[in-house]
């Protein structure tokens, strides 16, 4: 009875863990383009940016999976403003933090 | 988050028109708004720790005021977010390099692009699969 329930436990936990989304493909972004690029100048005291110039609008990418071998075309945001966006890039899936938004959050992530 | 995700969607709705540069711009700077915000002043692109200091394409002020007002509308709830949605990003790989990081709303129910399951995860359903068969397979024998 206790090995049927372990294995209950067991089935159910690896079937949960499995519909739980994992990103984990890999990317090379190609080119670019801003198809309304305008610049903004912007500063930021907590990150010690000062008057810095950066292009603002959506950003048309050339993107391909490098695990299936596809190419496409996406329209995405600049979510970083002390980095510059340059091509060819690799680049892996990822989420956006959950705490972002939250009172007190200072870091885009944990490396910063 | 979720902010980020009510102005993707809001955009996606087109409650922000993304061909117009200074909408564009603003949608934008409002983004960075809630991911740069100190949280001690709110979301407000004209004052607390980010701030637009000018504009190319048009008065700043204008640029301001639309971030501003997409930023009230998440903030009073006239724009939600996608329930359906995660703002999923490219991070630089390896992990922080000198690149930008970008993001976009995926959204299961319109095909847009999601993330694929890895092979990891393949093997815990083929686990929990076999797991099952075998409980099952036991309770037929008793």
């Amino acid at each position: 009875m206790a090995r049927s329930g372990y294995i209950v436990a067991l089935g159910a936990l690896a079937a949960a863990a499995a519909v739980e989304p994992a990103l984990a493909d890999n990317y090379t972004i190609n080119s670019y383009s801003v198809p309304n690029d305008t610049n903004v100048t912007i500063t930021d005291t907590y990150l010690n940016i000062n008057a810095e110039g950066a292009g603002a609008g959506g950003i048309s990418i050339s993107v391909t999976d490098t695990t299936k071998n596809t190419t496409s075309q996406m329209l995405v945001w600049c979510s970083d403003i002390s980095n510059y966006l340059g091509t060819p890039g690799s680049y892996t899936l990822d989420t956006l933090s959950s705490n972002i938004g939250q009172a007190n959050y200072n870091y885009l992530d944990s490396t910063r | 988050m979720n902010q980020v995700n009510a102005l993707l969607t809001a955009m996606s709705s087109g409650l922000i028109n993304p061909i117009n540069a200074t909408t564009s711009a603003a949608l934008q700077a409002a983004i960075w708004e809630v991911i740069y915000q100190s949280g001690d002043s709110g979301y407000n692109v004209t004052t607390g720790n980010f701030l637009i200091d000018s504009y190319s394409g048009d008065n700043v002020a204008t640029v301001e005021a639309d971030a501003n007002q997409y930023l009230s509308y998440v903030t009073g709830g006239t724009w939600l977010p996608n329930t359906n949605g995660t703002v999923e990003q490219f991070q630089p790989a390896p992990f922080g390099a000198n690149n930008q990081t970008l993001i976009w709303l995926g959204v299961t129910s319109t095909g847009q692009q999601q993330g694929i399951p890895e092979p990891g995860s393949l093997v815990l359903l083929a686990t929990g699969l076999v797991g099952f068969a075998a409980i099952r397979r036991r309770r037929t024998r008793a």
